[in-house]
């Protein structure tokens, strides 16, 4: 029989280092999961790609035992790394903070297609250019 | 008390406030999901530990309208007031008009609700953990282990510390019970120490159980009292889990993970007696031949492997 699912919990940790601290304490904690055990599997999940934020949808069932599955980082902290910056734009129509380019972008899609709905690269690179100039970051080439 | 809709981002108080005593402070706010990216950088920087994102489907979030985000950050107290400056500012950027909510969050709070779910466990043939809170008589015949993990990983709940605690259960059985009897251990990444505890309960005579998580060192020792062998277990707090207790020990426990475990190869054989076992928890099975070539690249012998659920748990013996 398929345990009932109590709900979800959604959080962006650090990969390869959740630790018990909050967000994930509190958030666990409170419907009963095992705060230790889903860290260590998280970090074990996300290790290689240390650096990254990886955002987590978590499970809980009824038995307050856990899943859990690991989305792509997120397309701004893709477009944040690629340009070697650590935040956006203030004004993102009128100061431009950084560049990424074409290919870079097309590296991004490669990385988010799995979590979007374009079936192309080319869509999703659409997308994600969208995303870098609501960042105030440039596409060139 | 339903705090008032500001023009721009406005504040409210949890009822205890920002005590400047809490352990972390949370900032929340609620924002349109279309808004998410543009914020979410700032998050990432204010709150490195992560951030919370819930959605209309989340657990406690059926307040919440499907095109709203409430997104939660942790600071330090002292960072508060900076944190909301920058908050504030970024929502207003963002043309967002929300409310941040601040609230002081204490340390065990959350730790103490799952606790109270967790019971005594049957492991391997003879062993049971049983919560520091839940504690039952001896058993003849079965070797008690009494765990408060309190911050620290090591319940014998999860596969990993499962397998590591069937491993060393087995290695003791050996020659009729007396395979560890007069051991030195070394547990590396001790988390709650129960490995270590449960080697010296089995005959080990004594073991050096290092650690890089300070709140884990603290649970560490609060274990050692409660299964009475303070005396026989040496704490170590490492910066570096490849530093190392400069000796060789008959028996090198390691539950950590793999991307820990391969670096730490070196660190590890040098530490072995001759003859000495090696065991090794924390791998997850897809990652398992790694970690076994790597091993036996530098001329151990594998005794057995375990396996449960996506993770595995390998044994190792020097050389004679």
């Amino acid at each position: 029989m398929a345990k009932k699912i109590t709900g979800y919990i959604k959080l962006q940790l650090p990969a390869g280092k959740a630790t018990p601290s909050p967000p994930v304490g509190p958030a666990l904690g409170q419907h009963g999961v095992n705060i230790m055990q889903f860290c260590k599997a998280y970090n074990a999940e996300t290790q290689a790609q240390a650096g990254m934020v990886i955002p987590v949808v978590i499970t809980v069932y009824s038995d307050r035992s856990f899943s859990f599955i690991t989305k792509t980082p997120p397309a701004s902290r893709l477009l944040l790394k690629y340009a070697g910056l650590d935040k956006g734009s203030a004004v993102p129509n009128r100061d431009k903070v950084g560049k990424v380019t074409q290919a870079q972008l097309e590296e991004i899609a490669k990385i988010k297609m799995p979590d979007l709905y374009a079936t192309q690269s080319a869509t999703a690179m659409l997308t994600i250019a969208g995303t870098a100039r609501s960042m105030g970051i440039d596409v060139i080439g | 008390m339903s705090p008032a809709r500001a023009e721009g981002p406005g504040v409210t108080a949890g009822a205890e406030g920002a005590s400047v005593t809490a352990a972390t402070v949370e900032l929340r706010t609620l924002l349109p999901v279309a808004a998410l990216a543009e914020v979410e950088p700032l998050l990432w920087l204010l709150s490195p530990g992560g951030i919370l994102t819930e959605d209309a489907g989340c657990l406690g979030a059926g307040d919440l309208a499907p095109d709203q985000v409430r997104v939660a950050i942790y600071v330090q107290p002292a960072e508060v007031a900076s944190a909301l400056v920058a908050l504030c500012r970024a929502l207003t950027d963002a043309g967002v008009a929300a409310e941040v909510a601040v609230r002081a969050i204490e340390r065990e709070d959350w730790n103490r609700v799952w606790k109270e779910h967790w019971k005594p466990l049957a492991i391997g043939l003879h062993l049971r953990v049983e919560p520091a809170w839940l504690q039952g008589p001896d058993v003849p015949g079965e070797v008690r282990l009494v765990i408060d993990p309190g911050l620290a990983f090591g319940t014998g709940a999860h596969e990993t510390t499962r397998l590591a605690l069937e491993a060393i259960e087995r290695l003791g059985a050996a020659g009729g019970g007396t395979g560890l009897r007069g051991v030195r251990v070394l547990d590396v990444g001790t988390g709650s120490a129960i490995l270590a505890i449960l080697a010296v309960k089995l005959g080990a005579t004594t073991a050096v159980a290092t650690e890089v998580d300070t709140d884990a060192i603290e649970a560490a020792r609060l274990n050692l009292d409660l299964n009475d062998v303070s005396d026989r277990i040496v704490l170590v707090h490492v910066d570096d889990p490849a530093r190392l207790a400069p000796e060789r020990f008959g028996l090198v426990i390691a539950n950590i993970i793999s991307s820990v475990l391969l670096p730490l190869r070196d660190a590890l054989v040098d530490r072995l007696e001759l003859g000495g076992h090696l065991v090794l928890s924390g791998i997850l099975q897809r990652e398992v031949g790694e970690v076994r070539a790597a091993y036996l690249a530098c001329g151990l012998a594998e005794v057995e492997a375990g396996q449960a659920n996506e993770w595995a748990s390998l044994v190792f013996r020097a050389p004679l």
